[in-house]
């Protein structure tokens, strides 16, 4: 789709010419390949492209959105038109954080752009890592993926000029593995934001026989027994606690609106001392956010500092509300929705702790892996949360014992980094070019992680 | 007024075929979707129309599709020579055995209310003051805090070798609402949707009171004691399990994947006699039917489970010709990836008890009335887990505390075979599962 600033600038002018006091107008163009491999053949080869205009005015006060990927001047301006009922159809003041103009660009770092290596080469990687993963004996079925993306934002507002371009690749592998009467599946991918040169660097072979040698071993594992316990969490799964357990409540939409648990906690303790936990736009190994979709730059937000809540995360709808500043997190699925407040790459700083003196210590309990974790789930009003791990292991003794899977953890936000003993010295953040975090209907890229951690008392669900 | 039929379809299927496709598939969907959320106020309007191409292509048996949104006459050309050059690049696909042959319609009506292709915002504002009106009739101290009503309008078109262009229409209407009540023993919330094609169905202030009155009665829920219980699942909660567990598993592509748990079970008995299940693909009354699929292929009504026998797998064209039978019309795509078999609307068929029978017959049971991570189970291996949010702790046949936390963990084809008990009368329908409430024996639930 052809794409010039101008256009934005001409929707700005003219929303603020039918009276808005702040009009924004976001280009969105977003290219997505994915090539799955399903038992040893091509399965499809599939192209997303997608550009359009969203347009987000304030008038009278009052907050309206609407968007068009149609690129005619008419239907443009008619979109205009529709962002300036929609305000008049609310009823709610808003007010937006007064901000400096802002202006700034940013190109990703990108060796080999895959969107120019040729679909022989992908097809042929995604089929090697296939036909490894299932030609594992006692693997049934296995499915690869490998998908690659280009994200191109460029906003323009009463107040504000940026534009920025993310690429992401990486490959997922899920090997199901089965004898009489029993199945069990695993699923495992990595991702960077970069060009083809990681697709290139990477053991995708290895990569896929090593999860159906674990999903054959997770055959014959037994589900953890039910209750609470200790355990020992690895980086990919304190990503997805902190995520679930803390970024979402953390969000000051939420928080503003009486949704959260954290409403009124700042300066409380909310997390044991050796706890600080911070949402940046640019963490390495996460997924690139130099600015969100309200032209804000995203830069480094403390949301705990050892152990006390020190900040929400915020757009400029909710930082009034809250009367703290603006961290960047007005963040836009694509140009069909308006930015809400989302994560970024929400991670918890290392502590002193070495990984075996974690196990040691915590002498009874399980080790909870994230590889082959589904993903988790937050009620942020009722405080609950839940996430899945991958196959695991009991600890026995101070030591790593035999495998458990099936395991599925719950707690409560205000409890569970209370109860955090040992935080590690590592630190690992990984993002996923094949999901992302839903809020609202809206998915947008997220990156967590973090050290291993152990925890004291955690509801881990079994049979 | 967007105009809605404005590319042609047939032009860029012959365009796909003159650049050497010997097939080709055009998928055309047009949606506009406006939505108002808000609080105790009506906080924002959006109004979002989007248009979406699919071009499917074959060369022999190698296959290639490109979704775009970029309808410019040089964004379709680029589509349509990106589609045939991977196709061209690809290998074969061993399974392929051509499109969808029998394009149609089962019947226009039902699915549409022609209304919604055009109103605008301040139609919706009605619907969200009527909820928030509800939910803050239930008591002073319970506010809604966040909620949303929308209102869509959805057309799909589709031609390909055999027939076409065909087109279907549907329209759907939403309100939610999740509400919170203070008092001095703390804090409850709950949350809800209601969901019709037509605005004019939805109860709105019905569905305030509810989720208000809900929301009290949960303040100072505590996670119940670690233990083996009796379990109610309202309606909500059962539709979801049936919707996380059996949809990929009946699905025929899982099946001949090597994936399904119900390989080689058709005709075999998988749940208790009290339970039936069918796909209801071409029912408007029911949420998800459709005159026809995402290949053109008339939906139809398809019985899964018949009395605890599987009597069914449910298909789309690719997985029906791989086994020389006919379609069930449940291929489901968005405009850039393959149709995939998914179920049209699950409708579990209800029973004979009534929620007061089940609750009274009840000695050591919670009632469950929220999850959350159900989705994270394993369809695969059967193990589901989900974690309450919102629940009711019976103790001989009366309810009598609220619950939030613990986590219910059961072999899904064990709670088919031998866990039911009892099942309600009273059907909930929800998007694309309808389901009664159900009875549950022996269940371990992970709490404190």
């Amino acid at each position: 789709m052809e794409y010039d600033l101008d256009v934005l600038y001409r929707m700005v002018k003219y929303a603020e010419s039918l009276g808005a006091s702040y009009a924004e107008a976001r280009f969105h163009r977003y290219s997505y390949e994915l090539v799955r491999a399903d038992n040893g053949s091509l399965k499809d080869y599939s192209v997303t492209s997608r550009a359009g205009f969203g347009v987000r005015v304030l008038y009278n006060n009052r907050i309206g959105f609407s968007a068009t990927n149609s690129t005619n001047t008419e239907d443009l301006m008619s979109a205009v038109q529709n962002a300036v009922a929609a305000a008049k159809a609310s009823k709610k003041q808003v007010t937006l954080a007064e901000r400096p103009y802002v202006k700034g660009k940013r190109t990703p770092n990108v060796r080999v752009d895959p969107f120019s290596v040729p679909p022989e080469e992908k097809i042929r990687i995604a089929l090697e890592t296939n036909r490894a993963g299932l030609g594992v004996e006692g693997i049934r079925s296995s499915i690869t993926m490998l998908g690659i993306q280009r994200d191109f934002r460029s906003v323009v507002s009463s107040d504000a000029e940026v534009t920025w371009e993310v690429v992401l690749v990486g490959i997922s592998h899920t090997s199901v593995a089965g004898e009489a009467g029993s199945m069990e599946r695993l699923h495992d991918s990595r991702s960077m934001a970069s060009g083809w040169e990681f697709i290139q660097n990477n053991d995708w072979e290895g990569f896929a026989r090593d999860i159906s040698m674990t999903a054959k071993k997770a055959l014959k594992a037994p589900t953890p027994p039910p209750g609470r316990m200790r355990v020992v969490m690895d980086p990919d799964l304190v990503g997805l606690l902190l995520h679930e357990a803390f970024g979402h409540a953390s969000e000051g939409d939420l928080v503003a609106s009486g949704t959260s648990i954290l409403k009124d906690k700042i300066g409380m303790r909310v997390a044991s001392e050796i706890v600080t936990i911070v949402d940046d736009g640019l963490a390495m190994g996460g997924y690139p956010v130099p600015y969100d979709d309200e032209g804000n730059p995203k830069e480094r937000t403390v949301i705990v500092e050892k152990g006390v809540l020190r900040g929400y995360l915020t757009d400029r709808a909710s930082a009034p509300l809250l009367g703290v500043g603006v961290t960047g997190n007005g963040r836009a699925q694509d140009f069909e929705n308006a930015p809400i407040v989302r994560q970024t790459n929400i991670y918890m700083e290392p502590g002193e702790w070495g990984v075996e003196e974690q196990i040691r210590e915590a002498r009874n309990g399980l080790y909870l892996s994230g590889r082959g974790a589904g993903g988790g789930q937050v009620d942020t009003g009722a405080g609950t949360f839940t996430f899945s791990a991958g196959p695991s292991y009991f600890i026995r003794n101070g030591e790593i014992g035999e495998m458990v899977k099936g395991v599925v953890i719950s707690g409560y936000i205000l409890e569970t980094l209370k109860s955090v003993e040992a935080v590690g010295k590592d630190l690992r953040i990984r993002t996923s070019v094949f999901g992302g975090c839903g809020k609202n209907g809206q998915l947008v890229r997220v990156g967590d992680g973090g050290p291993h951690i152990m925890v004291r008392e955690i509801i881990v669900g079994g049979r | 007024m967007t105009n809605y039929v404005d590319i042609d379809i047939e032009k860029i299927y012959r365009r796909a075929l003159d650049l050497g496709a010997s097939e080709a598939e055009i998928y055309y969907s047009v949606s506009r979707d406006l939505s108002l959320n808000f609080s105790e106020d009506i906080e924002r309007a959006e109004v979002v129309v989007s248009k979406s191409l699919g071009i499917r292509v074959s060369i022999g048996k190698k296959i290639a599709i490109v979704g775009t949104q970029d309808l410019s006459p040089r964004g379709i050309e680029d589509a349509v020579i990106k589609a045939i050059s991977i196709a061209r690049a690809a290998p074969e696909d061993p399974g392929w055995r051509g499109f969808n042959e029998k394009l149609g319609s089962v019947s226009k009506e039902g699915f549409a209310d022609k209304a919604i292709a055009s109103i605008g915002p301040e139609e919706l504002v009605e619907i969200a003051v009527s909820t928030i009106e509800g939910v803050m009739s239930s008591s002073p101290s319970t506010k809604p805090v966040r909620g949303s009503c929308s209102a869509s309008y959805h057309r799909v078109e589709i031609i390909n070798p055999y027939g076409g262009p065909v087109s279907r229409e549907e329209t759907g209407s939403w309100v939610y609402v999740y509400a919170k009540a203070s008092s001095d023993k703390g804090e409850g919330t709950y949350g809800d949707y209601h969901a019709s094609r037509s605005i004019k169905d939805l109860r709105p202030h019905d569905l305030g009171v509810k989720v208000g009155s809900m929301a009290k009665s949960f303040i100072g829920g505590r996670a119940p004691e670690n233990d083996v219980y009796d379990l109610i699942l309202a309606p909500r909660i059962f539709a979801s399990f049936i919707g996380v567990m059996l949809s990929p598993a009946i699905s025929a592509l899982a099946v001949q994947r090597g994936r399904s748990p119900l390989i080689g079970k058709i005709n075999s008995r998988i749940a208790v006699e009290d339970l039936s299940i069918v796909d209801e693909g071409s029912d408007p009354r029911y949420l998800g039917a459709r005159s026809f699929d995402d290949e053109g292929h008339p939906t139809s009504r398809n019985i899964i489970i018949e009395k605890g026998v599987l009597k069914s797998y449910i298909y789309d064209s690719y997985t029906a010709k791989i086994e020389g039978r006919a379609s069930t019309g449940n291929a489901w795509r968005s405009y850039s990836s393959p149709p995939t078999p998914g179920p049209n609307h699950l409708s579990i068929q209800p029973g004979t008890s009534s929620i007061d029978e089940m609750i009274r017959s009840t000695k050591r049971g919670i009632y469950v009335l929220s999850t959350i991570g159900e989705w994270l189970s394993n369809p695969v291996s059967g193990n589901l887990n989900a974690t309450i949010t919102n629940a009711y702790l019976i103790e001989n046949g009366e309810i009598v505390a609220p619950i939030n936390g613990g986590v219910v963990s059961v072999d899904f084809y064990e709670m088919l075979m031998s866990k039911i008990y009892m099942l309600g009368k009273e059907v909930e329908h929800r998007e694309r599962v309808s389901a009664p409430p159900v009875l549950l024996k022996s269940i371990r639930v992970a709490g404190k």
